[in-house]
């Protein structure tokens, strides 16, 4: 992808000061993505979430109405922009404020590729297979199976990675005392090409090959970014990684891997893989030493994917006679319930609200988020990532300010925020669409459509969780246990989740568990051993998939539980 | 009419309005014990409900997931109704076949825009989403309805429609039925370059777009 001098410019990135080549006619935000500058933008560059903010020095270009009812003017005259919302046309130079930390923006600014070989490789043995899962793992690669790594001799380290459809995260762990050594995330560049996986997977179909290549390399270079994030706040040395769990939807893993994920696509919904995968890391294009063994966790169908099976192993479902549920808040809400013999799972589509990325003042989990509001003394008191200012809301504060605002009576039980002409607060300003609630100053405040947005999500997942049990033929009284996880930020307050109904009432009486992100929690503790690897084979293999997108019943309770009210 | 019964055919409304789901069956029920005709219910208490739902969200008064509840809360009470209008031999204002085109999986639009259709008196034959042009053709031929409804919510799918259209014309089916389009990313100009007679930009206006059309 040489662009010829005649379409091509050069722009100067700050702080780094690198000066990159870049495309006239591609929006500055696709750009950054392109190139693997991270901004804060959360849409994908839609000119959705206004946060994509970077400073042009010369020349500014003229604002865009939106960018005029957003920004100050000391802002505009600062040549503050959206990225998203201008054309590169010339050469310049664009400041990119860092959003979580200054070592995010010193991605590789080349453009990283697979190594030619494997992708050849990759799309031979496994595209348009199209089989059944056989509940075993197989190795990908000329060299034999990677053995087991022994901590002494082939890295202290072990990673587990998330590769979820709005957010990457990571961890990494001492093998030998176990123990967490450090957790990033950041946001998954594909979303430059949609926020949703069939979205995405549309892309792909336009071009296949050429596609599925550029969705391989987005993907990779935001796990760079976030193993760059890890080795830093960690303190030690990737070099030291010797095995590698990796999990994620079913899309998600095909992309990892450079897979077409086009089959997922389209009825009916056969992954081109599902077990799970071994193979050597020189062979993953992770930029980690070449011998470490890379475990790619199976999934259980097109929908359900690796992350669930960690999820289930983490919160250690299936191992009472008692019913048990595990609910995994993200872009698809996945569900797995143990009935006590059997262990049914599926997954809703969400959308990315739960991760607060199409929410107006949503932002991710990273400092100035803030993630837990509560009531105290009748007025709504928050708590900040990193203790300062606040500057938005994470997934967990957004459900928390939506059940306080419920509580006080901001929000109506359809979700219409209360008419300003009766608003007491003084918190309501706007009315119809453009009515909002201020949370904080005027920096944070939810609007009409941030509330909508999380109605449809929380509709979603709950309707999932009523059509699974009624499957099941169980009740609400029946589950002794519910474990609600997701990279939310913080945990959500149990007692909100009933206020809004994402848990029906009836549950108050199970054990109600926030374990977090068991994504990353479960996938680094099925590498503990080869046998506790095996057990997530065992749960792939025990896992009976449902699809609800058919069953009538979903869409009755998915209606009913737009409702923000405890039922 | 007696009062009573007015008052009725308002509980009703009033329960599509605030999407009272556990109570609308029982209201409906009673309604029906009264002595009220199902048609009358239809087109006095369901019909209006709806059309109010429909100019609200249009005002930016009523959003999506409130959309959802009333729809859902109209429907509740058709499953009562629908059995009777049939005995009573009461045709409906019109039929629509309805789908989300192939290789699209949107289903909440389509879904409501099926459901305003159905509370403006028209009977509805959902084919649900990602259907194909044969299985269209397949439902115009088994229900010879007025109108096929077609939905596609990406630019990537909505270039479907015209196939969808190309085969309805090829089974020599595209001069008895209208063909009415919406989603998104289309407009006007869209549906008129594919060949479609009718664009809606939401689902209050599909319906009305539909009873326009049909001359109701």
């Amino acid at each position: 992808m040489n662009p010829s001098a005649c379409d091509a410019v050069r722009i100067r990135i700050l702080p780094s000061g690198t000066t990159v080549t870049a495309k006239i006619g591609e929006s500055v935000y696709e750009f950054l993505v392109r190139v693997g500058v991270d901004t804060a933008g959360v849409c994908g560059g839609a000119g959705l979430c206004h946060k994509c903010l970077v400073r042009f020095l010369d020349p500014k270009p003229t604002p865009c109405p939106e960018e005029t009812a957003h920004l100050t003017s000391a802002q505009l005259a600062q040549g503050w922009r959206l990225a998203c919302r201008h054309i590169v046309q010339t050469n310049t130079a664009i400041y990119v404020p860092a959003i979580s930390d200054p070592s995010l923006q010193r991605m590789p600014v080349t453009t990283p590729s697979a190594p030619p070989r494997l992708e050849a490789l990759r799309l031979d043995a496994l595209a348009g297979r199209h089989q059944e899962p056989q509940g075993r793992p197989y190795w990908l690669g000329s060299s034999p199976c990677p053995p087991w790594p022994d901590p002494s001799n082939t890295g202290s380290i072990r990673l587990a990675l998330d590769i979820g459809t709005t957010s990457l995260a990571g961890q990494l762990i001492d093998a030998a005392s176990r123990r967490v050594l450090a957790n990033a995330a950041t946001a998954n560049p594909q979303s430059l090409y949609g926020a949703d996986v069939m979205t995405r997977i549309r892309f792909v179909q336009q071009d296949v090959r050429a596609h599925t290549h550029e969705m391989h390399r987005l993907v990779h270079q935001g796990i760079a970014a976030v193993l760059i994030e890890l080795e830093r706040r960690a303190g030690a040395s990737l070099l030291d990684v010797g095995h590698v769990a990796i999990v994620g939807n079913p899309t998600m893993l095909h992309l990892v891997l450079g897979v077409s994920p086009v089959s997922l696509g389209r009825s009916p919904y056969q992954p081109a893989f599902a077990d799970r995968i071994v193979l050597r890391a020189e062979e993953s294009g992770l930029p980690i030493r070449s011998d470490a063994r890379i475990d790619i966790l199976p999934g259980i169908s097109g929908f359900v994917g690796a992350d669930l099976i960690a999820g289930i192993y983490a919160v250690r479902l299936c191992q009472q006679h008692e019913p048990e549920l595990l609910i995994d808040l993200g872009t698809n809400g996945e569900l797995a319930l143990w009935t006590g013999r059997e262990l049914l799972v599926t997954s809703t589509a969400a959308g990315p609200a739960f991760e607060a990325a199409s929410i107006s003042c949503g932002m991710r989990a990273v400092d100035g988020a803030i993630d837990r509001v509560i009531l105290h003394g009748g007025e709504p008191t928050y708590s900040v990532i990193g203790g300062g200012t606040p500057r938005g809301l994470c997934g967990s504060g957004l459900v928390d300010a939506i059940a306080v605002c419920r509580h006080l009576g901001l929000i109506g039980p359809h979700g219409r925020i209360l008419h300003v002409a009766e608003d007491r607060s003084g918190r309501v300003v706007g009315s119809g669409q453009d009515a909002r609630i201020v949370l904080v100053d005027d920096t944070v405040t939810l609007t009409q459509r941030d509330i909508r947005e999380l109605q449809l999500a929380k509709g979603a997942v709950r309707a999932g969780f009523d059509t699974l049990l009624a499957h099941a033929g169980l009740h609400v009284g029946d589950l002794r246990r519910i474990a609600i996880a997701g990279a939310l930020g913080s945990n959500p307050e149990p007692a909100h989740l009933f206020e809004i109904g994402l848990l029906p009432a009836e549950a108050e009486s199970a054990e109600i568990e926030a374990p977090g992100n068991t994504a990353c929690l479960g996938a680094a503790r099925l590498l503990e051993s080869p046998r506790q690897l095996e057990q997530a084979d065992h749960i792939a293999r025990a896992a009976h998939a449902m699809n609800l997108g058919t069953d009538p019943t979903f869409r009755r309770a998915f209606a009913r539980h737009m409702a923000l009210r405890r039922q | 009419m007696n009062d009573t019964k007015r008052e009725r055919l308002a509980g009703i409304q009033q329960a599509v309005l605030a999407g009272d789901m556990d109570g609308i069956q029982d209201l409906v029920t009673a309604a029906l014990a009264a002595g009220l005709e199902p048609d009358t219910i239809l087109s006095e208490a369901l019909t209006p409900a709806m059309a109010i739902v429909g100019d609200d969200y249009e005002k930016g008064e009523r959003f999506v997931p409130e959309m959802l509840i009333s729809a859902e809360t109209m429907k509740m009470a058709l499953e009562i109704l629908h059995p009777l209008l049939k005995e009573d031999g009461i045709a409906p204002v019109g039929v629509v076949v309805i789908g989300t085109v192939e290789g699209d999986l949107h289903d909440i639009g389509k879904d409501l825009v099926a459901m305003m259709l159905e509370g403006a008196g028209f009977r509805v034959e959902n084919l649900g989403v990602d259907v194909s042009p044969a299985a269209f053709v397949e439902a115009v031929r088994t229900h010879r309805p007025n109108f096929v409804a077609m939905s596609a919510l990406l630019t990537t799918t909505m270039v479907n429609m015209q196939a969808i259209i190309e085969a309805l014309c090829e089974a020599g089916l595209r001069d008895d039925i209208r063909v009415i389009v919406g989603g998104a990313p289309l407009s006007q100009e869209f549906a008129d370059r594919i060949g479609a007679d009718g664009f809606a930009a939401d689902a209050a206006s599909a319906a009305r777009l539909a009873k326009t059309l049909i001359g109701a």
